[in-house]
């Protein structure tokens, strides 16, 4: 309660906006513009004393209209306000469902929805927005008994109807309020003035209209020339507002197909928001999903006994109330208390507000749902994905919202059964298990993704990247998948800044071996088959850019593009025994006369069927020296590579300890020891521990029998300039 | 403990053929085992219709290799192949049988044939599936072993040990899978990741405890390193998970505990994970009921 004056301040913006879009939603769902008050009040001050999150805000959401209208006109068969008490039921009953949810710690599901099919749905639901709401806007009745394609296709000719009537000179005060409410919407961002900005636009709509309104009673000798039917149709008195919800239809398929509808939307929608907003948490809070769940349902079931809407977690009006300076959920409680008291208070100007007003807002939200950006945006991740996008919008805006997303899931399932080879891998992909996490050290950990990795079997990683608490270094290595899908190159890039964001660490390995379906950072990506060139137009991974980077500041040179040329490597002891296949991301550079070389390797050891391939990272140093050929080992791990040359252990008698911890092999004893001086012992004795080889005239530095990280790369050249310097000295 | 009925040390091993392009390698392979085994006597298990191309073909491949008659016993039968080397290795009392596992040529996974399947479930002995048999041997530098909370992992344990000195091993690497379920803490927050990192790190110490106690009591540990890793992880999974991406030789598992059914291959479960997916070469350890744990 420290921050009770920045969460009230926060909460009067927030209360602003959400006073004219709630009532606009109601509108649109066909409801009394109550309903959509009664939800942002319950469920706003139900959430923020027991829901799990912290700067986010309730109240009703885009999602639901949709369903909620439709709801209304089939279980009312007809009767919008028999239908109204029924879906009330409805919100109860999918309350309940919510709460369980949460208690079965079912928050993880958002994630669950393939992330194209999902922007399709947002832009089906921005569509009907602009479809149902166009002729409310101008105050042009609509043709009744359509389906929504045939009243979106009506657009032109409501807009003749108008032009029209105007050329007749009759004036529409209707169709000039609704245009000038969508103009206020859409220059509103655009205008620097600050002034204008202490009131939201939805407000600045509201306040527009209510000018209009004390123009005619107080200034023109006309009477106000909107009719009773396009304004808000409110009780007397408030109070009135709240109905008992009527279970009659409890036991009927329409009714169980409805709250199905509103479970899904509303936990859809606010999980999406939850984790949308806890990226803009001021403290970088995390917010406890399940516990919010619980908190929803309460608040929906709440809500629909008084009349209201379904309660869901709204992302604009929790942005607006984060960059208003909310930092504890006080700001959503106050937000649901100054609500109650501006309808209380206001309740007189509220009713004399056109509905075109509020339908303008309507089809401006729908724009920005549906805009041209979206569809360029989900072009840009890939054909592939607009192809499931499409599926989705045409599927939700001609068959409803839970066919549009059951098909957007279906078509998502056949196009990657078409991409991902072999297909006996997409089959048994969703069923088994498909990560592998250890600390690799304290504080490093490391996540392995094998096969298939997409949006059905998600869940699983993000199982694991969230046991890692935020601060340690994560490496998540997917050189053993086949396959790795939009929706999960999406996640991880969250889960990234998660990490990033919290002071952790997290990097991605093995990606540079797929080949992704476009230029866009989170394109679906298979994996390029061995032996075959790597796309020479093929886009950067974040490791190549990070390692392109690296070479800048050092000033190396960097090429990202497979190389089959191997000429100085065929000499070190351990390519004598394996083939290399090809090298890539190489980073080449001088320092003081000496050449260095870092790169990506695939080697492999055997032939054709019985090839097992390794994949290093290593570095390659051309000292101007003559040295011994040897290497240089802990004990143990490329143990056999030496004796298959035939090198021979070589003990330093003065210096046992070194003896001890390292394995040192090669032919020229004598040389070898004289090489290994006290200094270079002393050298290798308190650095950390590199594998080592040398061919006579180059060094060969490597670690492990992985690609290394950004953060190992650069550990690797410095270790390599140290060790180059101090032998060249 | 009752120490006087090991696994090992496979004194007496078979190699079952099939004929195959690889039959070569794997022969050599079983040739290089029984000499680093120093096996008392090698059957070679052959089922098919015994005629004379048939019997030139084997002979002239055991013969290639370097098998002499007096080195090996040729056991031809015919009938169901699965059942009949199970009543071959149960007659003869064999310890270890030797069988090679198939690769998809295009994708580099490999996978079981049916008689191999079937085998590697429900063998009278401990089996051994190569995966990648070659002429000159394998070299089984790093080992991986289950280290399971179960009465048969003792027994594992120590004959991977025992194989590992035999076969001059660098590492052997003990996992310690621990089903996430044990945890038992759904992480939602910040409160609860703390509250789960903890009990992890309890559960990591005791799983560690545990099988440190066994390796304590083994005597074979010499000439190579012995590590721990406690993965929490689906049981059968991980591990296999893990010998790939660390690119294990050999992984070395319990033998599974009943017989399993139909619905296991669609429902995979422990030893089928590392069945369907071969990550490297695998053996399973028939542990015998004297010298499991109580």
């Amino acid at each position: 309660m420290q921050n009770w004056q920045g969460d009230l301040g926060a909460a009067f913006s927030v209360a602003l906006i959400a006073l004219p879009i709630s009532m606009s939603l109601a509108m649109a769902s066909g409801v009394p513009p109550m309903a959509g008050i009664i939800s942002a009040v319950v469920g706003s001050i139900t959430v923020a004393i027991l829901g799990g999150s912290n700067v986010t805000i309730n109240g009703p959401g885009n999602g639901l209209v949709i369903v909620i209208l439709s709801a209304v006109a089939t279980l009312g068969g007809g009767d919008m306000l028999a239908g109204y008490y029924y879906m009330l039921a409805a919100v109860v009953v999918s309350g309940v469902i919510i709460a369980i949810f949460g208690f079965l710690h079912f928050g993880a599901l958002g994630d669950f929805f393939p992330a194209s099919a999902i922007q399709g749905l947002l832009a089906a639901i921005g569509v009907l927005f602009i479809a149902k709401q166009f002729h409310v806007m101008v105050g042009i009745p609509e043709p009744e008994n359509v389906s929504n394609i045939e009243l979106l296709l009506d657009i032109p000719f409501a807009l003749g109807e108008l032009y029209s009537a105007l050329i007749a000179g009759e004036s529409q005060y209707v169709a000039m309020i609704g245009i000038i409410s969508l103009l206020v919407m859409t220059i509103y961002p655009k205008i620097k003035f600050k002034a204008l900005h202490t009131i939201p636009a939805p407000m600045w709509v509201v306040v527009i209209a209510i000018g209009f309104y004390y123009y005619f009673e107080w200034f023109s000798a006309a009477s106000y020339p909107i009719d009773k039917d396009h304004l808000i149709s409110m009780p007397d008195e408030v109070t009135q507002s709240i109905v008992l919800p009527d279970f009659g239809k409890f036991f009927t398929t329409d009714f169980f197909i409805v709250v199905t509808g509103i479970t899904l939307i509303t936990s859809v929608e606010s999980l999406l928001s939850i984790k949308a907003v806890d990226k803009l948490d001021p403290f970088k809070r995390r917010s406890n999903v399940n516990r919010d769940l619980k908190a929803l349902g309460l608040g929906s079931v709440l809500s629909g006994f008084l009349g209201g809407l379904p309660v869901v977690t709204v992302i604009a009006r929790s942005s607006v109330n984060v960059h208003n300076g909310a930092k504890t959920s006080a700001s959503n409680l106050f937000h649901g208390l100054l609500l109650v008291l501006i309808v209380f208070l206001l309740q007189d100007l509220l009713k004399i507000i056109p509905l075109s007003a509020l339908a303008g807002i309507l089809v401006f939200t729908g724009y920005k749902l549906a805009a041209p950006e979206v569809f360029m945006n989900t072009y840009k991740v890939g054909k592939e994905q607009m192809i499931i996008f499409m599926a989705t919008l045409l599927g939700t805006l001609i068959f409803g919202l839970i066919e549009g997303i059951a098909i957007g899931i279906v078509v998502t399932l056949v196009v990657q059964f078409f991409l991902i080879h072999p297909k006996s891998l997409a089959l048994r992909s969703p069923i088994r298990p498909n990560t592998l996490m250890y600390q690799e050290e304290e504080g490093t950990f490391y996540i392995g993704v094998k096969g298939v990795s997409n949006f059905l079997n998600y869940l699983q990683l993000k199982k694991q990247l969230d046991s890692v608490p935020r601060k340690q270094h994560v490496i998540l290595d997917f050189s053993l998948t086949q396959f790795v899908d939009h929706t999960v190159m999406e996640h991880i890039a969250n889960a990234a800044d998660d990490f990033r964001r919290l002071g952790g660490e997290f990097e991605t390995i093995g990606l540079d071996i797929h080949n992704p379906f476009s230029p866009h950072p989170f394109a679906s990506r298979r994996v390029i088959r061995l032996g075959r060139r790597l796309n020479p137009g093929k886009v950067y991974t974040k490791r190549q850019q990070a390692l392109k980077e690296f070479a800048g500041e050092v000033k190396w040179h960097f090429v990202a593009d497979s190389v089959f040329a191997f000429r100085d490597l065929d000499r070190f002891p351990l390519f004598r025994t394996k083939v290399i296949d090809h090298m890539y991301n190489i980073m080449e550079g001088e320092m003081d006369r000496i050449r260095f070389k870092l790169f990506d390797i695939e080697y492999f050891e055997g032939e054709f069927i019985a090839k097992e391939v390794f994949r290093s990272t290593m570095l390659l140093i051309h000292i101007n020296v003559d040295m011994p050929e040897f290497t240089l080992d802990k004990e143990g791990v490329f143990h056999r590579v030496a004796e298959l040359v035939g090198f021979s252990d070589v003990d330093i008698k003065e210096h046992k300890d070194f003896s001890k911890r390292f394995l040192l092999q090669g032919d020229q004893k004598k040389q070898i020891r004289k090489f290994f001086n006290d200094d270079l012992v002393l050298f290798f004795e308190s650095n950390p521990y590199y594998h080592v080889q040398s061919d006579g005239n180059s060094l060969l530095v490597f670690k492990k029998q992985r690609l290394a990280s950004i953060s190992e790369a650069k550990a690797l050249v410095s270790f390599g300039k140290r060790l180059a310097a101090h032998i060249q000295n | 403990m009752n120490n006087t009925q090991k696994p090992y040390p496979f004194k007496k091993i078979a190699f079952a053929n099939a004929f195959s392009p690889r039959t070569e390698a794997l022969l050599h392979e079983t040739k290089k085992l029984a000499a680093q085994l120093e096996v008392e006597e090698l059957l070679i298990i052959h089922v098919g219709e015994r005629n004379k191309g048939n019997e030139d073909r084997l002979n002239k491949a055991l013969e290639d290799v370097g098998l002499n008659e007096n080195k090996y016993r040729l056991v031809w039968e015919e009938g169901d192949p699965a059942d009949t080397i199970y009543e071959v290795c149960l007659r003869e009392k064999i310890e270890l049988l030797i069988i090679g596992a198939m690769r998809r040529e295009k994708f580099y996974t490999y996978y079981l044939g049916s008689v191999a399947r079937k085998l590697s479930r429900k063998a009278p002995c401990s089996v051994l599936l190569l995966t990648d048999p070659k002429v000159e041997g394998q070299n089984f530098k790093r080992v991986v072993v289950n280290g399971l909370d179960h009465p048969k992992t003792r027994s594992t344990i120590y004959t991977s040990l025992y194989f590992a000195e035999k076969m001059h091993s660098k590492e052997v690497i003990v996992i310690e899978e621990v089903p996430p379920s044990d945890i038992n803490i759904a992480v939602e927050d910040d409160l609860s990741l703390t509250k789960a990192t903890r009990v992890r790190r309890s559960l990591r110490k005791r799983e560690n405890e545990r099988v440190e106690n066994i390796i304590k009591h083994s005597t074979t540990t010499d000439g190579f390193n012995i590590k721990q890793k406690c993965i929490f992880g689906k049981p059968g999974y991980t591990i296999g998970h893990y010998a790939e991406a660390k690119k294990a030789d050999l992984l070395v598992i319990n033998s599974p505990d009943e017989k399993l059914g139909i619905l296991d291959r669609f429902f995979p479960h422990d030893i089928e994970y590392i069945l369907s997916d071969m990550p490297t070469n695998v053996l399973i350890v028939k542990a015998r009921p004297e010298n499991m744990e109580q």
